[in-house]
C-alpha cells in the first residue's frame, strides 16, 4: 500500500516522458529520438557538449482527447542537465532537468520543463520521467509523466541485440483516462534502439533513438 | 654461430619491446551497451590507440596500443567521464 502511494506520489508530482533516452549523453555526440503514438508524436535532435549539458530541438504534435480532429503542434529549444549520476560496478543512477522554451504553430509562445529519473543494472531498470508544457495563450499546462519497470531476459553483449521488456504507466492532463498501461518491448544493438507496444487502451506506440 | 645466436635473441626482445601495451580498465555504471557506445568511440578517436573491447560483464574496458604509443591513466580517466562513466581501477600489462 505505501508502494502504490508512493508511486501515485510520484505521478502527481509533475508531468511527458522518455526515460529510456537520457536527455544528456557522451561529450560530442548527437542524438535523433522519436516517439510516436496515435496521440502523439515527438522528434528531438540532441546535441550533448559534456556528459552534463546537452541541447535539443524538440517537434511536438498532440492530438487533443476531446477533439480528434483537432492537433496542437509545438517547436521547442531545450538545455538539458545531467543533476547527478551514481555511477557504480553494478548499476547506474541518473537525475536529469531540462528546461526549454518555444512556440506553437499558432506562434503563442510555450514554455517547457521536464524532470528525468533513472537506475538500472544489467537486468532490471525503473524509471520515471514528467514534462509539463506551459501555454501563453491561457490554456491549462499541458502535463505528462510516466513511470516504467523493465527487464532483460537475457545478458546481451555490447555488441550484441540486447532486448529488454518493458512495463509503462503513463499519464496525461488531459486524459480522458486517468492511466494508460502499456507492455513494451525494446531491442537495441550497437547505437541503434527501438521499441515498440500498445497499451491496455489499444494505442500503439513506436519509439526510435540512434546517437552517433 | 654466437654472434648469430645473439642478433636473433636482441632481434626478437625488440620485437616485443615495440609491441603495443595493453590496458584493462575497469569501469563504473556501464550497464547498458547502447549508453556505452560512447567508451568505444572516445577511445577508437585517440591514435595511440589499436584496439578497444569493452565486456560488459566484466566491466572491463580493454585498451591496446599501436607500437611506442600509450595513454597516461589521467587521460584514460578523462575520456572515461566525458562518456560518463568512473573508473574504479586501472592495469597495464
Amino acid at each position: 500500500m505505501k508502494l502504490l502511494r508512493f508511486m501515485i506520489f510520484l505521478l502527481g508530482i509533475t508531468t511527458i516522458f522518455k526515460a529510456y533516452a537520457h536527455p544528456v549523453a557522451y561529450a560530442g555526440s548527437t542524438s535523433i529520438m522519436t516517439w510516436a503514438s496515435e496521440s502523439s508524436t515527438d522528434w528531438m535532435l540532441t546535441h550533448s557538449f559534456s556528459p552534463r549539458f546537452a541541447t535539443s530541438y524538440h517537434f511536438m504534435r498532440m492530438r487533443e482527447h476531446n477533439n480528434a480532429l483537432h492537433e496542437d503542434k509545438f517547436h521547442l529549444l531545450s538545455g538539458n542537465f545531467l543533476v547527478k549520476r551514481w555511477n557504480q560496478l553494478e548499476s547506474q543512477g541518473n537525475i536529469y532537468v531540462s528546461l526549454g522554451a518555444g512556440m506553437e504553430t499558432n506562434k503563442k509562445a510555450v514554455g517547457y520543463s521536464s524532470i528525468d529519473l533513472d537506475w538500472e543494472s544489467r537486468d532490471y531498470y525503473v524509471s520515471y520521467k514528467t514534462e509539463t508544457l506551459v501555454r501563453q495563450d491561457g490554456a491549462d499546462p499541458y502535463i505528462r509523466s510516466k513511470f516504467r519497470v523493465g527487464f532483460a531476459p537475457y545478458r546481451g553483449g555490447f555488441e550484441e541485440l540486447n532486448t529488454w521488456i518493458i512495463a509503462e504507466l503513463s499519464k496525461e492532463s488531459d486524459a480522458s483516462k486517468e492511466y494508460d498501461l502499456t507492455p513494451l518491448v525494446r531491442f537495441y544493438y550497437r547505437n541503434i534502439l527501438t521499441e515498440a507496444g500498445v497499451s491496455l487502451n489499444g494505442e500503439y506506440n513506436f519509439n526510435f533513438m540512434v546517437h552517433f | 654461430m654466437k654472434k648469430l645466436i645473439l642478433a636473433a635473441t636482441i632481434s626478437i626482445l625488440s620485437i616485443s619491446s615495440f609491441a603495443g601495451t595493453k590496458v584493462d580498465v575497469t569501469v563504473t555504471g556501464m550497464v547498458c551497451a547502447f549508453c556505452s557506445q560512447g567508451i568505444s568511440k572516445k577511445f577508437k578517436e585517440q591514435k595511440a590507440v589499436k584496439e578497444v573491447k569493452v565486456d560488459l560483464d566484466t566491466k572491463l574496458v580493454q585498451l591496446e596500443f599501436i607500437d611506442n604509443e600509450n595513454l597516461e591513466d589521467a587521460k584514460i580517466t578523462e575520456l572515461l567521464k566525458d562518456a560518463g562513466y568512473g573508473v574504479a581501477k586501472i592495469e597495464r600489462k
